[in-house]
């Protein structure tokens, strides 16, 4: 019986997590010749209250910001593929616990598995998140992308236009949603 | 002893330096991420484009496996298993070079780890762990019992508990129960990316950088985490006897084991995992790098670079403690648990020449000075009190002294003074034996009375009953100069001479170890036990060690050690597992580390050329021309440069050759069976030592076996058989023919002068004659030309057909005068090709004759003749009417004619009788086919 209470209470609380509701994520490829910058504000995602794992997704095709637009036509097409790998994905946990009740600033590490370019690799992604109140939360974070480890590679003549690490930086706001 | 004090309260920082210990680079092609190492010290490599074994002093990859992401490598026994980043186990058997797939997971693997008697734990980075025995497969993972499935290590403990770092902290697994270490018990960071348990406690790195150390067993609280140090980016941890090593992004870092750091980060690159092979060598891999350090067996004790220790004259080791002697002074070296303490002494200045050190009692040293006496150091209160010597008789320099709590004895440049009890006064040995003055490097008081003096110039002394006398002479020891005397646990008593090597007195025995039985060098620095085990001889060429069981020597060149020093006389002491050697650099610490075997390296044949043409080892039967061989040999360990092979070939010499050469070369083998053996060393001590054999025969040259002496017997004696057989069968036929041409001769002649046909003649010329002489001239004229025509082809063997048309036509017409239209002859097919064709003479005009002479010629009965050439033949047909009286002579043309042809040409000539016809038929031979005849027409 007791068990089964817990069961219940389980499935229950599952249920229970945040939903991302704006978001702004951008990237910049600092190199001697060329800096190029990027953003896009569709990146989608849910953080499972109770459990600590995550997806996020966003839609490669949807960075906007270039230097030209034949950039933003190369990115697609030379260097993402947008066409054959439309989404980037992270999907994991997150390792440290998290008091969803008490409003602060927690710096967690969220690890899974980062799908870019038909490439999966396991990465570990430090974060901030920022409980504001149990129905709304904020992420930030900063990392880099090895293309090379994604196997995007770049060739001889951009490779002074093109960084081989680029810097990604995050920041969406989440709310909690039961269904 | 203000400033004494002062001093000794002076704490020296550490810092033992790597540079003194350097590395040998191996490779820095390719990225490592998984190494181990075989039973045969084989090292084996996994990186990201497949499996590597370095070996034979390179690396060899393996084709088959450049596309496996090689993430871990684990022997079981000597079966290696490989886990890769896609998730599948390989397995690869001895000899083999194809690895075999034995199972697919869904995750990639992290480790493998096997130890005899236990299972084998397989950890997957997503999916938990797996245990595998030989009864089942067993899966661990949160839905039975883990709090977490992304393993990075998993390995035993002393009690069987199988631990694992996963995301959540460390999981350990006692059976079916579960106890786990994670954040609610205060880990500093629940990402555990490494441990490794040694002596009840663990020791793990995690993904924050936290170095950490703690009790393996939960319930003792005392004992929470330790946090060492805090470093960025760490990838392995590995934990020997004296250190902890973490390879990391930037380098490898070497702490103590309670934590402090020790020397600089080594090698500032991207290391992955470090572990140590059987020989105690401490391998590392990453990042386009493979090195070798000599490990935990040669430590350096120096100070920091400001205050170096240098000539150290004299060691005294004590459990902990270190009493030594450098050019600055009497130096006192507390050895904590991984670290030193370093207390400097400044005694007064006429102490400083320090010759000797030697314990007195538990808290007295007696230290003996060059020029200056002896004093007795009080470790407690430090203070130095002189012993009262009269230094004109004894004099003040003093070599060497030997001591217990009473007794003292010293060896000094005016001969040996000794006193047996603390309140007497110093005898002078030699004035008391009368015996002339003995200068001596060292003395040994002995359990049983007897004392030795190691002296230099007059060989050993010993002090008996009666006096002194010489020791070694008796005993066959040529030698006079010694160095060094010691006793071990057996009552042998060792002792190195002056470029001479190292002998042993074993009662009335005596062995005597140098260069040829595997010594580094003759000339022996110093010497001292080790454990009851070895005897640890130091020379500038590196340290040996004796075997005390059996004798065998193992060597550590100094080269292949990197160790650049250059040790100091009868500067040596022992404490424990450690022998102290005192060099002109500093302090060298020599152990064997609990972890290192010794193994016996294998030799192996790694190439065969014969006649520089490689082959492959299996091949054991060469040919004659096959003999000039060249084995090149090699031997699996990792860090001797410096081997020396042992070979004989039997079948050519017994004998036994030494060489360091990696290449043995036989030129010119004779024809036989061979046997190689070789066994190799790195030094001369080829006892005990592996032997490899090989096997092989080289075949007599064809021209020398049996079977070919008789082939060609048989074929001379058949060749002269064949010739004899040719030359009988062509005389024959020649007989033949000339017997058959005589025949043919005989029957012409015969028909020349047949009376009977020159009377038949006549008479038809007589009626011609009267009837018509136009007729009867030509008559007359044709039988003239016929009777030519047969005297000219008497000679003759062919005549051409065109001729002997004419012969038969001219024949035909005599006889036709005679028969009239009793006779018809009848020729077709003539055309004027028949020039080209020959016939043997006289065979139409011989049938034709025959015909007339065996038939019955008259107007009732006409005889017809029908003569015909027709595909090379000549058809000769006639009618028979039977004649009843028969003339002579019946059947001798037929046979002439074919017994004629027989010799001349292959084909046959055909005779019919039907009864009503006769018919031959005669084949023509063309102008073409003249050549191919025996006998051409002359």
């Amino acid at each position: 019986m007791k068990s089964f209470l817990f069961l219940f209470l389980y499935l229950l609380s599952s249920k229970e997590y945040y939903k991302i509701q704006e978001s702004n994520v951008r990237f910049t490829s600092s190199q001697t010749q060329e800096t190029i910058r990027a953003f896009s504000k569709s990146l989608k995602g849910v953080i499972d209250k109770n459990t600590g794992q995550f997806r996020f997704s966003i839609a490669m095709n949807t960075f906007d910001g270039f230097n030209s637009p034949l950039q933003k036509e190369h990115y697609n097409e030379n260097y993402i593929e947008s066409n054959r790998y439309p989404e980037a994905q992270f999907i994991g946990r997150v390792i440290e616990q998290i008091d969803w009740s008490k409003p602060g600033t927690y710096t967690i590490r969220a690890k899974g598995d980062f799908i870019l370019h038909g490439q999966t690799k396991n990465l570990i992604i430090p974060s901030q998140i920022q409980v504001i109140s149990e129905q709304e939360i904020r992420i930030k974070s900063q990392f880099k992308i090895s293309l090379s480890e994604f196997g995007i590679k770049i060739p001889r003549m951009v490779h002074k236009k093109l960084a081989e690490m680029i810097d990604v930086s995050l920041d969406c706001r989440l709310i909690k949603t039961d269904s | 002893m203000n400033i004494l004090y002062k001093w000794s309260l002076l704490l020296l920082t550490l810092c033992a330096q790597w540079g003194n210990i350097q590395a040998r680079l191996l490779d820095n092609k390719f990225d490592y991420h998984a190494i181990a190492v075989d039973p045969n010290n084989r090292i084996w490599l996994g990186s990201s484009n497949g499996l590597y074994v370095y070996e034979n002093r390179q690396l060899n990859g393996f084709a088959k496996t450049a596309n496996l992401q090689i993430s871990s490598l684990c022997f079981v026994g000597q079966t290696l298993l490989i886990g890769t980043q896609q998730g599948s186990i390989y397995l690869l058997t001895p000899g083999e070079r194809i690895p075999q797939k034995l199972v697919q997971f869904g995750h990639p693997i992290s480790d493998i780890e096997w130890k005899p008697n236990h299972p084998l734990l397989i950890a997957t980075k997503g999916e938990g762990y797996y245990t595998i025995d030989p009864y089942q497969i067993k899966h661990w993972s949160t839905k039975n019992g883990l709090h977490d499935d992304f393993i990075y290590q998993v390995d035993f403990d002393s009690m069987n508990k199988i631990w694992s770092a996963s995301d959540q902290g460390l999981q350990i697994q006692d059976k079916n129960s579960f106890q786990f270490l994670d954040s609610k018990d205060g880990i500093p960071d629940p990402i555990v990316t490494s441990f490794q348990i040694k002596d009840e406690a663990i020791y793990f790195i995690t993904q924050s950088g936290h170095i950490c150390k703690r009790s393996i067993h939960k319930s003792d609280t005392s004992n929470s985490f330790t946090t060492l140090s805090i470093q960025p980016s760490l990838n392995h941890i590995l934990v020997l006897d004296k250190s902890l090593y973490i390879t990391s992004d930037s380098g490898l870092l070497k702490y103590s084991l309670i934590g402090q750091e020790i020397g600089q980060t080594f090698r500032k690159q991207s290391l992955q995992k470090s572990i140590v092979d059987l020989e105690g060598n401490h391998l590392i891999a990453g990042k386009k790098i493979l090195e070798l350090l000599p490990g935990e067996q040669l430590q350096w004790i120096t100070e920091s670079e400001q205050q170096p220790i240098r000539n150290v004259h004299s060691i005294l080791a004590l459990p902990d403690q270190l009493w030594l002697t450098p050019d600055q002074g009497l130096l006192y070296i507390h050895l904590k648990n991984g670290t030193e303490e370093f207390t400097r002494m400044n005694p007064a200045e006429s102490m400083i020449d320090i010759t000797d050190i030697q314990s007195k009692s538990l808290n007295e040293l007696y230290i003996a000075t060059s020029g200056a006496g002896c004093f007795i150091y009080n470790t407690q209160n430090k203070i130095f009190s002189k012993v009262p010597l009269n230094a004109t008789q004894s004099g003040n320099t003093i070599l060497a002294l030997s001591a217990d709590s009473n007794r003292l004895w010293m060896a000094t440049l005016n001969g040996i003074w000794y006193r047996q009890n603390l309140t007497d006064t110093f005898l002078s040995l030699e004035t008391q034996w009368n015996h002339k003055k003995i200068i001596a490097n060292d003395l040994l008081l002995r359990k049983t009375n007897h004392t030795l003096f190691a002296s230099d110039g007059i060989g050993l002394i010993a002090l008996g009953q009666s006096g002194l006398y010489d020791f070694g002479i008796p005993l066959g020891i040529s030698a006079r100069d010694f160095y060094h005397l010691e006793e071990d646990s057996k009552g042998r008593i060792w002792t190195n001479a002056r470029h001479q090597g190292i002998y042993c007195i074993d009662g009335q025995k005596v062995y005597h170890f140098t260069e040829e039985e595997g010594l580094s060098d003759n000339e022996i620095v110093s010497f001292s036990i080790l454990n009851n085990q070895y005897v640890v001889c130091v020379s500038k060429k590196g340290i040996d060690l004796i075997h005390l069981n059996n004798h065998f020597i193992t060597s550590y060149p100094a080269e292949e050690m990197s160790l650049d020093f250059e040790p100091e006389y009868q500067s040596i002491s022992q404490s424990g597992h450690e022998v102290f050697i005192g060099t002109s650099q500093g302090i060298l610490c020599f152990g064997i580390p609990t972890y290192k075997k010794i193994i016996i390296p294998e030799v192996y044949i790694s190439q065969l050329k014969v006649m520089n043409q490689n082959q492959a080892i299996k091949e054991q039967q060469f040919e004659y021309d096959q003999n000039y061989f060249s084995f090149t040999v090699s031997n699996r360990s990792n860090h001797q440069n410096h081997v020396f092979y042992r070979y004989r070939l039997l079948g050519l010499s017994d004998i036994w050759s030494v060489t360091s050469n990696h290449e043995i070369i036989f030129p010119r083998l004779e024809p036989g069976d061979y046997q190689l053996e070789i066994s190799n060393s790195n030094n001369r001590n080829f006892h005990n030592a592996h032997v490899c054999q090989y096997t092989f025969s080289i075949k007599p040259p064809y021209w020398q076996s049996i079977w070919f002496i008789i082939f060609v017997f048989l074929c001379f004696a058949s060749l002269i058989i064949l010739y004899i057989r040719f030359r009988e069968k062509n005389l024959n036929k020649i007989q033949l023919l000339e017997k058959e041409k005589a025949i043919a001769e005989l029957e012409a002649l015969k028909t020349q002068v047949s009376p009977h046909f020159l009377f038949n003649s006549f008479n038809t010329l007589l009626q011609v004659i009267e009837e018509d002489q136009e007729k009867a001239l030509e008559y007359t004229s044709k039988l003239s030309d016929f009777y030519r025509s047969l005297i000219s082809y008497r000679n003759k063997n062919l005549v051409s057909l065109e001729e002997e048309w004419q012969l038969l036509e001219n024949y035909f017409f005599l006889q036709k005068m005679r028969f009239e239209d009793a006779l018809h002859l009848h020729i077709s097919g003539r055309s004027e090709n028949d020039v080209q064709y020959w016939i043997p003479p006289l065979i139409l005009q011989l049938l034709a004759e025959n015909a007339i002479k065996h038939n019955t010629v008259s107007l009732s009965h006409p005889l017809n003749i029908e003569v015909s050439l027709k595909d090379h033949q000549i058809i000769f047909r006639n009618n028979i009417n039977v004649k009843k009286d028969k003339e002579k002579g019946e059947g001798i043309g037929i046979e002439n004619i074919r017994n004629r042809y027989k010799s001349l040409i292959s084909r046959p000539v055909v005779i019919q009788n039907t009864g009503t016809h006769f018919t031959v038929m005669i084949p023509v031979i063309h102008r073409d086919e003249l050549q191919n005849l025996q006998f051409s027409s002359s």
